[in-house]
């Protein structure tokens, strides 16, 4: 039996065949604990600034934390992390499902990529025997083709598999990594960063590995007082019954539901793509959970006869709101075959949403033509042209080779004014939050080092929805009248609380929907269980420091490769036109209300104002003194 | 008379069977509290501000969640709709 803190990593070197284990350095552990905070000072060690992330001196990590593989609610989430081939930045990619406690039963938290091979392989781990295989037979699979011929080959239908789909083998700049199936790591295209290191496929199985809890009877009334919770939860309840479909209808009411690419805040058809129409239509069949989790929101999902006959994992809110409201496509056998192809080619459905509401609006703009799209139709709702350029993007046949750029690059070949209502910043395509009417997201969105996306600091508090959201406002900032998403008063503290937290929530192994999403699990519960599981005593205090110290590193990241404030910002629309109708009528992300934010931000993590850099001091007093120093050298601080 | 809509979306229109009613008021100086009661009664549905207390179902006036407001002490004057909703927010 091994201590939840022992970590071992598992080297492959692609280029050289050579694969080894080591202990995980014992200063990564101590500052960064695990999962994503590991991950991330892997990569600074490891990775040299102003590489091409598709080359092969990009490194791609698989963390775990010291809770995977426990029982402790939502501990089955993975953190992948790499430089991202759409932002060129840090990027880090999470997926629930069953992998990271496997890998955690196999005797490892972390798995490190390196180099690329020449010819397609894929890696199998049971316990110690590691191995690389061919996978020739394999490439060009789609990703359920994927998982069923490596089980079949394994003779194994318990082996957990993380893949890669068509779009990553082509390069797609938003590709993902499916895990467990239909777990999508694939915010920031680190699937294509597998993809140009020909590696198909990581599938693992342990045996092994049972953990040494330290106290295992304070842990067991620990984890039933979190599920006691868990069970009282409205909002988990909400996600048992709808999954994060259940999202649309809400956010459509409050006007904050994106539609025709973020030109109007609410779609007249919602509730034909809402969760609750699903349920009921019977097009959500089954419920699942990823390891440890009593909240099941994952959900598969059917659609039995007709063209759009399919059927695969989720859909979630995002992929609804970007293919339906986005495109302004209401029927939703449509929406989820969309979401199915995703699944299947290994997109980013986020991306590939953002992208297609673009091209129809350049078509709707006349700045392309139908000669320019490969003779599409491309006007707003048709679904069977969306349907059409999901396919095109994934294989790069025609005008999707142009879109599986991702929207950054396609405005730069495309020209004419088109970066203008591209919803994209850093170079990452934006997730469905109307931030001009949710000002704490404004701020997450324009500071999160992957780009503008939901899932770095996820302030739901701001919308004061759930008694306990507004409980944690009246806690922090001593009034509930700052969980009102209007107003931009007080949201650096917001952002700042969620960011420590979901950062901690990623490096202990945890779902956000246990913490940042739900409020169940306080960071004074969280410490509760590394102390009954490790026998380190630690205060709530010390946890959210290791997440303040994971968000720095990240930033530290970003500098090394020339991020400055410059860079903080949404995208031109949301900062120039304000929201046309409903109860957001008139707001806007102007420049000086962001810049407002920013300086509020940086002020708290005593950053520098004028350039949103960590200083020495900062460093020094988060015991960073290894990032300072390199820092210090390469003249950035 | 005052007339106002109350609409019913997602969850509750499901589970109450109901989309939209519109209900009178004699006196428009009335709270969300209870309007709702009254409603509830109106429409031959259980009361549901237990359902808006504890979370589960979110009151929008024009689309203001009451929480930015006064809560359930808000009072329904100025608004026309008033809609009830699940409260799930987050993807």
């Amino acid at each position: 039996m091994t201590s939840p803190l022992t970590s071992r990593t598992v080297f492959v070197d692609l280029t050289k065949k050579k694969i080894w284990i080591e202990d995980t350095p014992k200063k990564y552990v101590i500052n960064y604990m695990g999962g994503r905070g590991v991950n991330a000072r892997y990569l600074w060690s490891l990775v040299k600034p102003k590489i091409n992330p598709l080359s092969k001196d990009n490194v791609l990590i698989f963390g775990t934390g010291p809770f995977t593989g426990t029982f402790i609610p939502t501990a089955g989430q993975l953190t992948i992390t790499g430089k991202s081939p759409a932002t060129e930045l840090y990027c880090k990619s999470n997926a629930g499902g069953h992998f990271a406690s496997e890998l955690r039963f196999a005797g490892y938290s972390h798995i490190v990529i390196l180099g690329a091979s020449s010819k397609p392989v894929y890696l199998h781990i049971v316990d110690e025997d590691i191995e690389l295989r061919d996978a020739s037979h394999l490439w060009g699979k789609n990703t359920r083709e994927t998982n069923i011929a490596i089980k079949k080959e394994l003779k194994d239908k318990d082996v957990q598999v993380a893949c890669i789909g068509p779009a990553a083998e082509n390069l797609v700049r938003f590709a993902g990594i499916m895990v467990s199936a239909y777990h999508a790591a694939a915010r920031g295209g680190l699937g294509a960063v597998l993809g140009s290191k020909k590696l198909k496929v990581i599938a693992v199985r342990g045996v092994r590995e049972i953990f040494d809890v330290a106290n295992p009877g304070r842990l067991e009334s620990a984890v039933l007082e979190a599920l006691a919770k868990v069970s009282k939860s409205v909002k988990a309840q909400a996600y048992f019954k709808y999954g994060t479909a259940g999202s649309i209808e809400p956010t459509n009411e409050m006007g904050s539901l994106p539609s025709y690419n973020f030109k109007e805040s609410s779609f007249e058809q919602a509730e034909e793509i809402g969760g609750a129409k699903l349920v009921k239509e019977k097009y959500i069949r089954k419920r699942a959970a990823c390891t440890a989790c009593p909240i099941h929101c994952h959900k598969y999902f059917v659609v039995e006869s007709g063209k759009y006959k399919c059927y695969s994992g989720g859909p979630e809110y995002e992929t609804l709101a970007a293919f339906g409201a986005g495109c302004g496509i209401e029927n939703a056998a449509a929406v989820l075959k969309m979401h199915e192809l995703c699944n299947l080619y290994g997109l980013d459905g986020i991306s590939a949403g953002a992208i297609i509401q673009w091209v129809m609006e350049c078509f709707e703009r006349k700045v392309l033509t139908k000669e320019e799209v490969d003779d599409l139709d491309v006007r707003w709702g048709n679904a069977d042209v969306a349907i059409e350029l999901i396919r095109k993007m994934a294989f790069r046949e025609g005008f999707g080779n142009i879109l599986a750029e991702g929207l950054l690059r396609a405005t730069k070949i495309v020209g004419k004014d088109s970066w203008k209502w591209a919803i994209q910043s850093k170079g990452l395509e934006q997730s469905r939050v109307d931030t001009r009417s949710a000002k704490a997201y404004a701020l997450a969105f324009a500071v999160n080092p992957r780009g503008p996306d939901h899932l770095h600091a996820q302030p739901m508090a701001e919308f004061g929805i759930y008694p306990e959201s507004r409980e944690l406002v009246k806690k922090l900032l001593g009034d509930v009248k700052y969980a009102n998403p209007y107003i931009p008063d007080k949201k650096a503290e917001i952002v700042r609380w969620h960011e420590d937290v979901f950062a901690l929530t990623e490096v202990l192994g945890l779902c956000s929907f246990a913490t940042t999403t739900t409020y169940i699990l306080a960071p004074e519960s969280l410490a509760t269980m590394y102390y009954a599981l490790t026998g380190t005593k630690v205060s709530a205090e010390d946890l959210m420091l290791v997440g303040r110290r994971v968000i720095t590193l990240e930033r530290c990241l970003n500098v090394r490769e020339g991020l400055t404030r410059e860079d903080d910002k949404l995208p031109w629309r949301l900062m120039h036109e304000p929201v046309n109708k409903g109860p957001g009528k008139g707001l806007v992300n102007s420049k000086e209300e962001l810049g407002m934010l920013l300086d509020q931000y940086y002020k708290l993590h005593e950053w520098n104002i004028d350039s949103g850099i960590p200083p020495n001091n900062t460093l020094l007093k988060l015991d960073m003194t290894d990032i300072a120093s390199e820092l210090k050298t390469l003249g950035m601080i | 008379m005052t007339k106002k809509i109350l609409k019913f979306v997602g969850g509750p229109r499901i589970a109450l069977r109901k989309k939209v009613l519109e209900v009178e008021l004699e006196n428009n100086n009335v709270t969300v509290f209870d309007f709702l009661r009254m409603a509830s009664k109106e429409a031959c549905i259980h009361d549901i501000t237990n359902e808006v207390k504890k979370g589960k179902y979110l009151v929008l006036l024009d689309g203001i969640n009451i929480f930015y407001l006064n809560g359930l002490e808000t009072l329904v004057k100025r608004f026309s709709t008033i809609t009830i909703v699940h409260a799930t927010v987050g993807g």
